[in-house]
């Protein structure tokens, strides 16, 4: 590929004004926040990174992955492994360069979190390539199998943790670099649908042999979309690893999968606002019904079902929140108000 | 030489022998028909030009009667599979999206769409073929990318508005009328950049007029995309009217082939759809 240096420059004065605008932002309002609600607008992002990169799976190319725990899972370790254990030879490699200190954590955080990406990206090819030649339920059980099967290895393995996990990660998770994921995650998600090969994932959703007669390799671009995804949800991991400071592995077991899954469809399955809100909506959503005390998941289930049956397609079935859209679903709602008043 | 050869192809399900033997030849520029009544076999050897069924291997005794088969289990055997050429080489091998891609496309008896893309997306998709636009460049959105993705546009507007379906480009596919839905499903199919357009039961469920309508837009698109068609319709009137040459399959083989007045006294033929006299 030849990058044209327009889109790279593009690229870098991005990232660097929308990580300065939230390093100031999280600086304004952690204060007045709390650090309770902090911390739920550093998981909500988190949970958008998980749900958003779900959504190139389940929502684009139309497989149904139930392991996106285990590959968030990778990532953590990736990312903690490098964090706790090369730490020391990373900053002799900082001294060797004269890299000033402020800069030394962003950039060991950056290399953990390439880490991450690759690693789970890795076993995301290793799972995808076997478990993609199945389809529909199948390939949700092969998922969910390999996704605990994951977990069990850490859980078993005691030279990776064993049962305790890891404990004493530092804490390097900050508001920038969750917004700096969750933006990067939702800007490629976007950018991929307008392109060839997010249509090329779309026909595999809507028809794998009529895509396949157009001349789509359906085989590459399923796994292309698992690979993608795995990576975002390793990112997603090692977020969560420095944020909790420890990994559990017991926290990213199946349940985990299906809460991604749940946003994923609750937002409609392929619209990335509507992974976008769902993530955010269903992070705050228990923690706001802790004043319903014991009665606090009933309400979550109840609410899920009723959501379920009144909007099958999800809040926003395939489309996606914009400003056009909004106009018109106003435009479309007043008409149909003055009509039946007329 | 033949633009398309299929020599001597097997296709079993198990002990069904689906197609025997079968052999067909298309010339560059000519409309072929497949007729044969239900069952015989006819979208079996799309399936199997397309790379959806591969071709079985088949094996001939030196000794050909039955008895010698049993008899003889150790008797010389020649193992065949038959072939497909297209273009001056094999594609037997290849996979559907491969076999697209060397410039074979086709619809499908009952239609099949991506219903909840829009009519111009299921265009745009079908141009994948010739996209060149890297998936990191389409995710940084380099100039290269957007001139392709323009490029894309641009051909998939022209292809609709030859088929007067530009007005519904952003119409949903599933929402089409029966008749604009085969239409897109063409159209579709000539993203691809085919060189053979493969046509299964184009006419079907289309009245009398629309079926006209149907046979002309045919044979103009076979003459100004330069095309070769293959075509499997049970609507005499079409295969008559646009067909240089029709094969007629039955019970997995062909059992006449030759021009359209040739076929329609052809005994064999009238035989198989009537049955015997």
């Amino acid at each position: 590929m030849r990058l044209r240096a327009g889109s790279a420059v593009r690229l870098v004065v991005w990232t660097a004004v929308l990580a300065a605008a939230a390093m100031a932002a999280g600086a304004l309002i952690k204060g007045p926040l709390g650090g309770y609600y902090f911390r739920l607008l550093i998981l909500s992002g988190i949970a958008v990174v998980a749900a958003v990169s779900l959504n190139i799976i389940n929502g684009f190319s139309g497989q149904f992955s139930l392991g996106h725990a285990g590959f968030m899972l990778v990532g953590a370790y990736a990312s903690a492994g490098i964090t706790l254990f090369a730490h020391h030879s990373i900053n002799r490699a900082f001294d060797a360069v004269g890299l000033p200190a402020g800069a030394r954590t962003p950039v060991e955080f950056a290399i953990a979190m390439i880490a991450a990406a690759a690693a789970a990206g890795a076993v995301g090819l290793v799972v995808g390539l076997p478990s993609l030649r199945l389809r529909g339920d199948y390939l949700a059980i092969a998922t969910l199998g390999f996704g605990e099967g994951i977990r069990s290895i850490f859980v078993t393995v005691d030279a990776l943790g064993g049962a305790s996990g890891l404990h004493d990660i530092p804490e390097y998770t900050t508001l920038t670099w969750v917004v700096l994921a969750a933006i990067g995650v939702v800007m490629m998600s976007r950018n991929l649908a307008l392109s060839t090969h997010g249509r090329a994932l779309f026909a595999i959703r809507e028809d794998e042999t009529a895509a396949q007669a157009v001349g789509i390799n359906t085989f590459k671009y399923k796994v292309l979309a698992f690979v993608i995804a795995a990576a975002w949800a390793g990112i997603a991991g090692a977020l969560l690893a420095h944020s909790d400071k420890n990994i559990d592995p017991r926290s990213y077991s199946f349940m985990k999968s299906i809460e991604i899954v749940v946003m994923v469809v609750l937002g409609g399955m392929g619209s990335v606002t509507g992974a976008v809100i769902a993530a955010i909506g269903l992070t705050w959503l228990p923690e706001l019904l802790r004043a319903a005390a014991v009665y606090r998941m009933v309400f979550y289930s109840a609410l899920l079902i009723v959501m379920m049956i009144v909007r099958r397609q999800g809040l926003f079935g395939r489309a996606e929140l914009s400003i056009r859209w909004m106009a018109e679903t106003l435009r479309r709602m007043t008409s149909r108000a003055l009509g039946e008043r007329r | 030489m033949a633009l398309l050869e299929v020599d001597r192809c097997t296709v079993a399900f198990g002990g069904l022998i689906a197609l025997d033997e079968i052999s067909l030849k298309v010339e560059q520029g000519e409309i072929v028909g497949l007729i044969g009544p239900n069952g015989a076999g006819k979208t079996t050897v799309f399936n199997m030009i397309t790379g959806v069924y591969k071709p079985a291997k088949w094996r001939t005794m030196t000794s050909e009667t039955e008895s010698a088969r049993q008899v003889l289990p150790t008797a010389r055997k020649r193992v065949h599979y038959g072939d497909i050429v297209f273009d001056g080489k094999s594609i037997r091998h290849l996979q559907p999206y491969e076999i697209a891609s060397r410039g074979i496309a086709r619809t499908f008896q009952n239609i099949r769409l991506f219903n909840n893309l829009s009519v111009l997306d299921n265009v745009r998709s079908a141009c994948h073929v010739h996209a060149k636009a890297s998936i990191p460049g389409a995710i940084l959105r380099t100039e290269a990318y957007q001139k392709d993705e323009r490029r894309i546009l641009k051909s998939a507007v022209h292809l609709l508005h030859v088929f007067g379906l530009g007005k519904y480009k952003d119409e949903m596919a599933g929402s089409l009328a029966y008749g604009e839905q085969r239409r897109l499903e063409i159209a579709r199919a000539l993203a691809v950049e085919p060189k053979l357009l493969l046509l299964d039961e184009p006419a079907a469920g289309m009245n009398a007029q629309e079926t006209r309508e149907l046979a002309e837009l045919i044979k103009q698109v076979r003459d100004d995309f330069g095309l070769t068609v293959l075509v499997i319709e049970h609507d005499m009137r079409v295969i008559m009217s646009i067909c240089n040459r029709i094969y007629c399959l039955d019970y997995g083989e062909v059992i006449a082939h030759g021009t359209p007045d040739e076929i329609k006294n052809d005994p064999r033929v009238i035989e198989a759809y009537l049955g015997e006299g």
